[in-house]
């Protein structure tokens, strides 16, 4: 797919959208907002026993490179394992491409998200581990 | 030594701050990017808003690239510019947000900053989210309106906070204040939306 | 035969005309004391002339016109200003007009005119050029320098087009005014009215509406909106279809007629056609309802109510029509102003503009006009960021940082738009270029800073600046159907200013000022501390100055900078004393601690 037709669509149909059970103990919630936009992004996981995301949803209030952005990261995060998934990036070869700036907020909201999805889970895991 | 630099039209002595030469006239080279300097106002919050407009106006007279459209061409770029800057502060100054910004930003406060992520308190964001989920679930004119109000009487109450911390020199109040605000301000931007969406459905 | 102004033509007695382009009509006036207005007549005193021009033997403009309706004559061509050939606008107006476009052309629009190709900028230089000519008969000298209205819609594509018109007409365009804040200027000046003032502006082509407020001489607008392709004509358009069905251009002909006809009357005959004044409200109604929405939002969007106002201005030769006065009336409250000619108006204030610009006006006249459309460019692929919105206060800069999207990514597009929506297909494309030179970094890292200037005439440009390596490329908004530089010299050439002429000329000119700035600016510092000097260095540095005022009559630009900097050599040892008594001055008295702190 090109690469403008992907990202158009993920704003205009947005994947991932929705939310996952709070309570449920496999379920890693973050939240996390951009005081520079005014964004706020809420990213949940579901990991399994072998630690790999088998699904995860967000919720994104705020410009359209936000929502875009958190669309995108939900479709990287999936398959993925926790560790795989601290480490994500965007690592295409770019080439001699010339492409569209990306907003500097959008790119990090994103990635903290995930970060505080994470942290989220590996606590309630690590509280379970120890009651 | 300060308060003397050189006029770049007549070479000759030009008061640091000045906005133009005393001698020659022309327009000086440098404006501060201050907004606080480009007024002559010193940097605080509390700001009187009618003298505020009055001082640009008077600015605006002097320095506004139309009255250099008859002059050398230098002198009309530097108006240009001066001009551009002129409105860029009385924009930051006029808006209540903007203006705490940038004194917050003055104090090293990195919080508004492009990649200044982590220092919103997780209780505002949680707060701000379920606002936006109350609004993407209201479906009357009636609760949208409610809702308008509740955010109003939010907004007031910000603003309050915001002044008297920044009266009482209280830099994490008046960020939190001002963080506040801001997801407010995002939010009303996206109620006006719906309700105008509402209003032309109807 | 080269037309390089003379020196006599200093600032202070150079005319600068005021003109107002529109749709339908053009108009040219002047004011040489910025309160009383002089407008220019044709030979057999007309002032308003038909913005119509014919291509036979030779190119005939206003009345000159030749009766017959042809395939050589154009009008209305302000609603091609701008646009592209493949313009949803630009369609609708070849079917009304029946007028052949060239369609080889890549992007710019080419009218087959008296067996040639030619664009709307050429066309419009040639109504531009007759106003000119007007007005140099009418002063009996020449004259260079012009205000030209625009449509407060205008998006910056048609604003650059109109500069080039004016170029190519041999005009130097010292501002481009939006129309309804000259329309404000006029009435305000002339009725010293103070207060918050909807302009509702409705022409033959385009619709503004501005909410200006004026305090004290200062004409501020608070916001703007409107439609660049909606005015008379479409109104017009409307009642012919209501009128049959063969030969489009005659019909639009006669319904025009009908229309003025009915300004008066209840019913109107133009044979074969017959329309009553029921009928034409009905064709035109949905027209003026659109404008009364778009009014309703400006007003909204300038936080002022209706019941603020201290008065509604109604601008443009359509609003004769009793409808629109009565539909204005009921929609915000209150009768409109009607005073000054509709028609005139705004080159009124154009031609108060052009005299404080030339010095003439009133000092304290401003006018604080703002962006009418927000202004972004393209983030991630197909989103539109917005950098500066609309009604935001102009001449102003903002500048946002921006990051990559791959880990190695060496290049950014940088497309500017110029629109209200969020995607790239639903704003309008001003320009592309790209910058490269980034350092491959981790993706996100990289920092572009990119700056969007737009001036006092709304023209936009663009700078991206990676800030690591200091790597900058800018772009003077020039749109892509527009005409580049290569091919005005060429029109140039072949127009009766020409290139050089055009060239030199500007240049002749800005030195000039600079020298005469430099020999004011050396008088001021002679006045000021020729104490300082002995009075044989006196009478040394008044010769110098002799000498450099006499250069003020070359015509050869370098030898005029040469003039400048000799005087500005002269003067330098003298400006190096008044520097060093100035510190003295501010350091004696003062204790030493004072001093060392600075």
């Amino acid at each position: 797919m090109a690469y403008s037709t992907k990202v158009i669509d993920h704003y205009e149909n947005p994947r991932n959208v929705g939310a996952l059970d709070k309570n449920d103990p496999t379920v890693g919630t973050g939240l996390v907002g951009a005081p520079a936009c005014g964004d706020v992004m809420k990213l949940q996981i579901k990991v399994n026993d072998d630690g790999v995301i088998e699904d995860a949803k967000f919720k994104t209030f705020g410009c359209g490179s936000a929502i875009a952005s958190s669309s995108l990261a939900t479709e990287l995060l999936k398959g993925r394992t926790l560790d795989e998934a601290t480490t994500i990036k965007n690592s295409d070869i770019a080439a001699e491409l010339a492409l569209p700036p990306v907003k500097i907020h959008c790119s990090v909201l994103a990635e903290d998200a995930i970060r505080a999805a994470i942290a989220d889970y590996q606590a309630k895991k690590g509280l379970k581990a120890s009651a | 030594m300060s308060g003397v630099t050189t006029c770049w039209s007549c070479q000759g002595p030009l008061t640091s701050g000045a906005l133009f030469c005393d001698t020659c006239g022309a327009p000086s080279a440098h404006l501060s990017d201050n907004p606080f300097v480009v007024f002559g106002l010193s940097q605080s919050y509390a700001l009187d808003k009618q003298a505020l407009e009055k001082t640009y106006f008077a600015l605006s007279r002097q320095l506004h690239p139309d009255r250099f459209a008859a002059k050398s061409p230098k002198a009309l770029m530097l108006a240009l510019q001066h001009t551009a800057t002129l409105n860029a502060a009385y924009a930051t100054l006029k808006d209540d947000l903007n203006r705490a910004i940038y004194l917050l930003r003055a104090q090293g406060v990195n919080a508004f900053d492009e990649a200044g992520q982590g220092s919103t308190p997780p209780a505002l964001m949680a707060t701000s989210f379920e606002l936006h989920e109350a609004l993407e679930d209201a479906t009357t004119p009636q609760a949208l309106q409610s809702m308008g109000q509740e955010v109003t009487t939010r907004v007031e109450y910000c603003q309050k906070r915001l002044t008297q911390a920044f009266a009482a020199g209280d830099v994490p109040a008046a960020t939190l204040a001002a963080l506040e605000l801001k997801f407010l301000q995002t939010f009303r931007r996206d109620w006006q939306r719906k309700t105008k969406q509402m209003k032309d459905t109807a | 035969m080269l037309q390089i102004s003379e020196p006599g033509q200093s600032k202070k007695t150079r005319p600068v005309i005021g003109i107002d382009l529109g749709t339908t009509n053009s108009l040219v006036a002047i004011s040489s004391d910025g309160k009383t207005v002089r407008y220019f007549t044709d030979e057999q005193g007309r002032v308003t002339i038909p913005s119509v021009v014919h291509y036979g033997e030779v190119v005939s403009v206003g009345y000159d016109v030749p009766k017959v309706r042809g395939i050589d004559t154009v009008r209305s061509v302000k609603r091609l200003m701008g646009r592209a050939a493949d313009d949803a606008d630009v369609l609708a107006y070849l079917t009304r007009t029946g007028m052949a476009v060239d369609t080889e052309s890549e992007g710019i629009v080419r009218l087959l005119l008296g067996g040639k190709w030619r664009t709307p900028v050429e066309v419009s230089a040639d109504i531009l050029r007759y106003l000119k000519t007007r007005a140099e008969a009418g002063l009996g000298e020449p004259v260079f320098d012009a205000v030209i209205t625009v449509p407060a819609y205008f998006n910056d594509a048609a604003r650059q087009a109109t500069k080039d018109a004016a170029r190519l007409a041999g005009l130097n365009v010292l501002r481009l005014v939006n129309e309804p804040t000259a329309a404000a200027l006029a009435y305000g000046l002339d009725k010293q009215a103070e207060g918050t003032f909807m302009i509702y502006d409705l022409g033959g082509g385009t619709f503004d509406v501005s909410i200006l407020k004026l305090t004290d001489g200062v004409f501020q607008v608070l916001a703007t909106g409107g439609d660049a392709v909606l005015g008379g004509d479409d109104i017009d358009a409307a009642i012919a279809e209501a009128l049959g069905e063969e030969d489009l251009p005659a019909r639009i002909q006669a319904a025009r007629v009908l229309k003025e006809k009915l300004t008066t009357a209840d019913v109107a005959e133009v044979y074969p056609f017959t329309l009553t004044r029921a009928q034409l409200e009905q064709a035109a109604m949905p027209y003026i309802r659109r404008t009364l929405l778009i009014a309703e939002e400006v007003l909204e969007d300038s936080g002022i109510s209706a019941d603020e106002l201290s008065g509604i201005v109604l601008v443009g030769g359509s609003t004769r029509m009793p409808l629109v006065r009565r539909k204005v009336a009921e929609a915000f409250g209150r009768e409109p102003l009607v005073d000054i000619d509709p028609d005139k108006v705004v080159a009124h204030g154009a031609a108060l503009q052009a005299a404080a610009l030339g010095g003439q006006g009133r000092a304290d006249m401003l006018l604080l006009d703002v962006t009418p459309l927000s202004l972004g460019l393209e983030t991630m692929g197909g989103l539109v960021e917005k950098i500066i919105p609309r009604n935001t206060p102009i001449p102003i800069t903002r500048a946002q940082e921006f990051t990559t999207f791959k880990d190695g990514q060496t290049g950014m597009d940088i497309h500017v738009l110029q629109g209200e929506r969020e995607t790239v297909e639903t704003c309008r494309s001003l320009a592309r270029f790209r910058l490269s030179g980034i350092p491959p970094l981790v993706a996100g890292q990289a920092r572009v800073m990119v700056m969007f200037s737009v001036d006092a005439d709304g023209i936009l440009t663009v700078r991206a600046l990676e800030q690591t390596t200091g790597t900058e490329q800018s772009v003077q908004v020039k749109p892509s159907y527009g005409l580049d530089e290569a091919e005005m010299i060429e029109m140039l050439k072949s127009s009766i200013t020409n290139a050089r002429a055009d060239v030199t000329e500007r240049m002749v000119r800005e030195a000039r000022l600079e020298l005469e700035r430099a020999l004011e600016a050396a008088q001021a510092a002679f006045n000021a501390d020729k104490t300082l000097l002995s009075l044989d260095d006196q009478q040394r540095l008044l010769a110098d100055m002799a000498t450099a005022k006499q250069a003020l009559t070359l015509s050869v630009p370098d030898e005029i900078k040469q003039a400048m900097e000799t005087l500005e050599d002269a003067f330098r040892t003298f400006a190096e004393l008044r520097v060093q008594e100035a510190l003295k001055k501010a350091v004696v008295g003062k204790k030493i601690q004072d001093v060392a702190n600075g």
